[in-house]
């Protein structure tokens, strides 16, 4: 018992090593002014920057604007990705298709959507939400793909002696079979959606976590830069950690 | 139900083709077995025991010749007729139960699928095992979750593909016990594929050798022996000692020792 929570804080104490030490020299490279604090602020300050915006209710409220931004364009996105992805997996014709059309359109990185959605959709929410959406859309829909095709034939031969129609053999065998790697895709396609999240309101918004940094920058505030910064790394680890949970909830067999 | 069972090979030949090269497979195998019967099928690697298999099941079609199982010619899978292979199978976000429970074909209310899937978890003596995930069994359970999956049909044809060919000696041992058990239980006809020639001469009722590439029916076996069989006594070793004559009379087949 003793010797199992000595090993638990030696595994903290190494976790946290590395974030003590970056914070060490961030405080010696500020106490000796090697840059000016217009550039890098001390920790001291960013510290009291960070209890204002929480205070005054700014970083919360942006992080709920922009997290709920991005569950609207993620379920839009996984949604259709999971459908396109199970019929392109099913039937060759329709991904013969359609394959071209991805192999294209898919290397194109998430931001250079922006402009044209922006264009069609206009500056407001529906333009933010479909480039979410089509992050989202992207990685659920190839490991869907990827997922269909790789049922287990063997099983599928199972299911023929069973006499299971196609249907059956869908629901029971195929889409469980696809079941880890359209997680696997919901996890990579969260990750895109939330970078998607930052980089349109960057662009075109007055409100939300890219909002707050775009302004924090517009009034030369580098601690409100970083905070914001670190606010999208940190919720977007919470997040994964909560689909990696539902992950272990839901695949026990995995 | 019973006479329903009558297996009929008749002038089954099978040829497949790989990159545009015919191979014989099977060649001229006409074969009977009678309801109830519990049939032995040994054979060198590659020599078409589990493509036999599968045209008896319906996964495959004969090149030439025709399969019945009763009066019905086999064209399609059907669940009249089970089937459990050599590696179990078994659908892994599936339990136990949800395994045996997938094997039933027929639309029946939910309390009768789950009287069904208890008696037959209790027939492969898997009590207490109901929640477990298919990768938390060992590998006997595992093929005794396929056997009672096969089961739950009442298929009046079993089809045994080296069911046990996984398994260590002992477990293997206990096992061909339980399927004993079984077809005494359930009077299932039974044919089981297998490269050990003990197993046969345990198990079955007759032992049909089949030559290597094409496999050719070679000798027809019968194993007059009362059960339970006692693998040290002097008629089983005769049989035995038949069954690898047969097996190693091909020059491609050289024993390693002889008894
Ligand atoms: N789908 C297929 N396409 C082409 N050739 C096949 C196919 N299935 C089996 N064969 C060939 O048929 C031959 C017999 O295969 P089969 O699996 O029936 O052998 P087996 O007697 O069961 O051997 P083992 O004891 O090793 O399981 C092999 O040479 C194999 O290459
Ligand atoms: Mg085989």
């Amino acid at each position: 018992m003793k010797r199992k929570i000595v090993g638990v804080l030696f595994r903290l104490a190494l976790k946290t090593a590395p974030l003590v030490g970056v914070l060490l020299l961030w405080d010696i490279v500020c106490r000796y002014e090697v840059f000016s604090p217009a550039v890098l602020p001390s920790p001291e300050r960013t510290w009291d920057t960070l209890l204002r915006l929480i205070s005054n209710g700014k970083l919360v409220s942006s992080l709920t604007i922009s997290f709920e931004r991005v569950i609207k364009g993620f379920l839009i996105g996984t949604t259709s990705g999971i459908i396109v992805g199970i019929i392109m997996g099913l039937s060759r014709i329709v991904n013969n298709l359609l394959s071209s059309l991805v192999e294209v359109l898919r290397p194109i990185p998430m931001i250079a959507w922006i402009p044209l959605l922006i264009l069609w959709l206009g500056i407001g929410e529906p333009s933010k939400i479909a480039v979410i959406a089509l992050g989202g859309f992207w990685p659920t829909l190839l490991n869907t793909i990827h997922g269909i095709r790789s049922a287990d034939s063997k099983l599928l031969e199972v299911a023929d002696i069973l006499e299971k129609n196609s249907f059956e053999k869908l629901i029971k065998v195929v889409l469980p079979s696809a079941f880890p790697s359209i997680f696997t895709g919901f996890r990579l396609g969260m990750g895109v959606s939330w970078s998607c999240v930052v980089a349109a309101e960057m662009i075109a918004s007055h409100e939300g976590i890219g909002y707050m940094i775009t302004f924090a920058r517009e009034l030369s505030q580098p601690d409100g830069v970083m905070i914001g910064m670190l606010a999208i790394g940190i919720f977007g680890l919470i997040i994964d950690s909560a689909i990696r949970f539902l992950q272990r909830k839901l695949l026990k067999w995995y | 139900m019973s006479n329903l069972a009558d297996v009929r090979i008749k002038g089954v030949n099978k040829e497949f083709h790989i990159n545009g090269e015919r191979i014989d497979v099977l060649k001229e195998i006409d074969l009977e077995v009678k309801s109830g019967e519990f049939v032995c099928i040994v054979g060198a690697s590659g020599c078409g025991k589990s493509t036999l298999l599968k045209m008896l099941v319906g996964l495959e079609k004969p090149t030439t010749g025709d399969i019945f199982i009763g009066s019905r010619k086999v064209v399609n899978p059907s669940v009249e007729c089970g089937m459990v292979f050599q590696e179990a199978r078994l659908c892994p976000w599936l339990t136990v139960k949800g395994n045996i429970s997938f094997g039933i074909a027929k639309r029946l209310p939910r309390k009768e699928k789950a009287k069904i899937v208890v008696d037959h978890i209790k027939l492969v003596g898997l009590e207490g095992f109901e929640k477990a995930f298919s990768g938390q069994l060992s590998g006997g359970m595992q093929q005794r979750v396929s056997i009672a999956r096969a089961l739950v049909n009442r298929p009046a044809l079993l089809l045994l593909d080296e069911p046990l060919g996984a398994l260590d000696a002992l477990t293997r041992i206990n096992m061909q016990k339980e399927i004993l058990r079984i077809w005494e239980q359930e009077k299932t006809t039974m044919i089981l594929v297998t490269h050990d020639i003990d197993e046969a001469v345990y198990l079955g009722d007759r032992v049909v050798v089949l030559s290597s590439r094409p496999g050719e029916i070679r000798q027809d076996i019968k194993v007059d022996m009362a059960r339970p069989r006692d693998r040290t006594s002097d008629d089983f070793a005769l049989i035995r000692r038949k069954v690898y004559r047969e097996f190693f009379k091909d020059s491609n087949n050289q024993p390693e020792y002889f008894l």
